[in-house]
């Protein structure tokens, strides 16, 4: 087969693109090589897992899961209860993901279910459902933790003696996981444990998708009619897909908010979505097909932007918010942009079949 | 037809569950009002006032809607050329009345232009026209958050003072087009006021959106939006009347936002359109409106119910339980309204 | 086949269950005080020593002489603690290590390290840590809840 450059290049423009506003960036921001490796290694290891977590329902055909944030509320929720009932260090972090196991399972289970109600147009529904859920979950966290649900200490309380303050502490659970092993290799800090939970669930990701239910996700993603009649049970299929989704993302979200120190409790989960989309396309995934590949190579490309964009933006306009805005205008513009190719593929596709169906 | 024995059961599931728990709920309201002690003439005075505002945007889904487009979540790119408009009217110096009717003709052009080329746009990937229009929306927000701060505005009322340069997040309309329309013609009984011109306004621009619908186009835009197939047909160029529906939706919110500023009295810029889409949307769901059918009767229904319940809640939730939940039940109420119409069956065909 | 999944799941609920309880009982994290002071036991008292210097995994948490106090976060049921007690100005140190047990119910643990080197009973030494004013109570804070909150970045 030729290799085909303009093919390999246009395929690649995100990453293309973003490599070259890094590298205008860079120099501008004026920031060191040791600040920035260091950041960029506290990003993966914050934002890795949260992004692995897409990667399923990619894989099932249903699109970018904007409703991953569903996963991160149950994370959130789980570590409101361990710091209430002040279980610290890695046994905190191990009870927080037991705990928000089943509760991801509910809200996953309830994401799947309307998103199979909703074939082709999952991701705005899985958008919705965010919103939702997040009403729902202000509901709880606000007015029913304290009087409904027992919340023992009056600290995490707000004032009035009912709902949750806006920050908890996770002072003591505080890179309890990334301190564990962490070795230092020119000045960058490597928390090794914390690599080797992505790792392993990199490795767990590429093992899942050999397994029966994988192929059978794949397969369901490919073609559902296709599917179905070789005896996939699809709408299960999908279930299943956004479930362990979520319950990825929540573990990611406790992971995150672990490496953080501490939850902002009405915002963490809100923005949490957006920017793990973002990243995993800017690592040149599209919304049929991302690999672990992409992942990494997202995190960091997004990430560096991130931090360098404010900094360069203050250099070149003299005006600190450009920069921030900037780089909310990327992230939007990459999703945005995903997401046209996406669906004028999906409709030049079908107008050819429709074409040739009325033999034009 | 007749034959068709009366179902209860059939009359719920076309009205729909959630929009009669929304009813049942600010029926409830209502008859609570009197006895929490909440004043019911400012009630209706809060509700016909904040109807005003945001019937125009809530009207701005419905030729969307009509061509098979989908729910508008693109709103705030229409309401990125009303602020446009806006902000050019008080830049070149326009102040009182007819800075309103200049903002209204500054704004024209740009929205047509916006229209157009999102119109061109949704045309490309018919099928997923929701979720791009979303993020088509935020993109066009976050970057005019940057113009907002490097357009060369210099009227000392909207810039920041000690800097001369980019335009303040809000913008006063005082001595400009603040109240203009609700000022007009206002009924004042005691406590109870109705701000006649602003509803008017409205009345005129659904009338003519109820007539455009009667038309040949506008029967044409129904057709595209109900069966393609069948308008493709009879010769209607499908592309071109659905990009003629984007851009009178994307015409209407710019008018929406200026209607909604005037009534506000300030101008919102930078992240403030972000949030305007969903609600709009939730509004003339709750009105009974679907993905794919809505009429002029959704809007206003839909408008009237929503903003009851934005308005009704705070009083009756405060003085009942000493506890504002109103903020929750909003986002629950809209989105879970949302999410009904989303995962409903649409007519089948329609996305053949 | 079905039953076996069944079962293999329940297993898995069991598991997950069990590891939740050890969790529990291995993270409960305390706030230990260590006061150095005099306490009367049975018309009994017993001084303080010239100096303790409190170890926590190997690091020196509070070095105290009379009347002081010292603080240190432990997680887990028991508290391993070294002691190095200087019994006057001049002589020389002692280590001695202790495993004090923690009451789950208490957040702040005070031990009194007089009693402990007495041998004293346990109730007479350790009492819960009672903080002197409840927490003054910042101005309620505001609860940001838009859809979509700030665009910050969480950072």
């Amino acid at each position: 087969m030729k290799f085909d450059l303009k093919k390999f290049l246009a395929d690649r423009s995100v990453p293309i693109m973003f490599i070259i506003i890094c590298s205008v960036c860079i120099p501008l921001s004026g920031f060191s090589t040791g600040y920035l490796l260091n950041e960029i290694v506290t990003r993966i290891v914050r934002n890795t897992f949260l992004i692995l977590s897409l990667l399923i329902p990619i894989m099932a055909g249903m699109g970018l899961n904007f409703g991953m944030t569903l996963g991160a509320m149950a994370g959130e929720i789980a570590l409101i209860f361990t710091s209430d009932w002040q279980i610290w260090g890695i046994p905190g972090v191990v009870l927080a993901m037991i705990l928000s196991i089943p509760i991801s399972i509910l809200l996953g289970t309830l994401c799947g279910t309307l998103l199979n109600k909703s074939k082709g147009r999952e991701m705005i529904t899985s958008y919705i459902i965010s919103f939702f859920i997040n009403g729902i979950y202000q509901l709880v966290v606000l007015y029913m933790m304290g009087p409904i649900i027992p919340i023992i200490h009056e600290a995490i309380k707000l004032p009035r003696g009912y709902g949750i303050r806006n920050t908890v502490s996770l002072l003591n659970l505080r890179q309890s996981i990334d301190n564990l092993i962490s070795i230092n290799v020119f000045g960058v800090k490597i928390p090794v444990l914390s690599f080797v939970i992505i790792i392993l669930l990199c490795l767990f990701i590429v093992w899942f998708t050999k397994t029966k239910l994988g192929q059978d996700m794949r397969a369901v993603g490919q073609n559902m009619e296709v599917a179905r009649a070789a005896g996939i049970n699809v709408e299960r299929t999908r279930v299943l897909s956004i479930v362990m989704s979520t319950v990825l993302a929540g573990f990611g979200m406790i992971l995150y908010l672990q490496n953080m120190g501490n939850i902002a409790t009405y915002s963490s989960h809100s923005q949490i979505g957006m920017f793990c989309i973002a990243a995993l396309l800017v690592g040149g995934a599209s919304v049929d097909k991302a690999s672990i590949g992409n992942v990494f190579l997202g995190v960091i490309l997004f990430h560096l932007m991130f931090i360098v964009a404010p900094k360069a933006g203050t250099v070149i306009t003299g005006d600190s918010m450009i920069g921030e805005y900037f780089r909310v205008f990327i992230s939007y513009g990459v999703i945005t942009l995903a997401l046209v190719m996406y669906e004028a593929k999906k409709h030049k596709k079908k107008k050819m079949a429709e074409g040739s169906d009325d033999e034009k | 037809m007749k034959d068709k024995k009366f179902d209860i059961k059939n009359l719920i599931n076309d009205f729909g569950v959630p929009r009669l728990i929304i009813l049942g709920f600010l029926m409830l309201l209502f008859i609570l009002a009197p006895f929490v002690g909440a004043d019911l003439p400012t009630q209706f005075t809060n509700l016909f006032n904040r109807f005003s505002w945001n019937a125009v945007l809530v009207l701005a889904m419905v030729p969307m809607i009509h061509s098979g487009c989908g729910l508008n979540f693109g709103l705030p790119f229409g309401i990125i050329a009303g602020l446009l408009g806006g902000t050019i009217a008080i830049e070149l110096g326009f102040a009182g009345p007819i800075s309103f009717v200049m903002a209204i003709l500054f704004a024209t052009p740009f929205a047509i232009i916006f229209g157009y080329f999102y119109g061109i746009l949704l045309n490309h990937i018919k099928g997923g026209e929701m979720m791009v229009a979303t993020y088509v929306g935020f993109s066009a927000v976050s970057f005019m958050c940057m113009m907002w701060l490097l357009l060369p505005y210099h009227s000392p009322t909207m810039v920041w003072g000690y800097e001369g340069k980019g335009l303040r997040t809000t913008i006063s309309l005082e001595g400009f087009y603040d109240k203009v329309l609700s000022k007009f013609l206002e009924i004042r009984i005691g406590n109870f006021s109705f701000p006649t011109g602003a509803i008017l306004f409205f009345a005129l621009l659904s009338f003519l959106m109820w007539c455009f619908l009667r038309t040949k186009t506008g029967t044409a835009m129904t057709a595209v939006g109900s069966n393609p197939v069948f308008a493709k047909a009879s010769g209607v160029n499908i592309d071109k009347i659905r990009t003629l529906s984007v851009i009178m939706s994307t015409w209407l919110a710019a008018i929406g936002i200026l209607i909604y500023e005037q009534g506000f009295g300030f101008i919102q810029l930078y992240m403030a359109p972000f949030n305007m889409a969903l609600p709009a949307v939730s509004a003339i769901l709750i009105g009974g409106a679907s993905v794919n059918k809505a009429s002029i009767a959704n809007v206003i229904i839909g408008t009237l119910l929503f903003q009851g319940i934005v308005t009704m809640t705070p009083t009756v939730m405060n003085s009942m339980i000493h506890m504002d939940m109103s903020e929750v039940i909003r986002i629950i109420v809209s989105n879970g309204m949302i999410l009904y119409a989303l995962t409903r069956k649409t007519n089948e065909g329609r996305r053949a | 086949m079905k039953n076996k999944s069944l079962i293999y799941k329940i297993i898995l609920v069991l598991v997950l269950v069990v590891i939740c309880f050890l969790m529990i009982y291995i993270g409960r994290g305390h706030t230990l005080y260590f006061d150095s002071k005099s306490m009367e036991v049975d018309g009994v008292t017993m001084n303080p020593p010239y100096r303790i210097q409190v170890n926590v995994k190997g690091k020196e948490v509070a070095d105290l002489k009379d009347g002081d106090r010292g603080m240190a976060i432990w997680i887990g049921p028991k508290a391993h603690i070294e002691l190095v007690v200087t019994k006057e100005k001049g002589v020389a140190k002692e280590n001695i290590k202790y495993d004090v047990p923690l009451p789950r119910e208490y957040d702040g643990v005070v031990i009194n390290l007089v009693g402990l080197l007495n041998n004293a009973n346990y109730d007479e030494y350790i009492s819960e840590f009672v903080p002197l004013a409840t927490i003054t109570s910042e101005s309620e804070e505001e609860v940001v809840i838009d859809d979509m909150g700030e665009l910050g970045f969480g950072e």
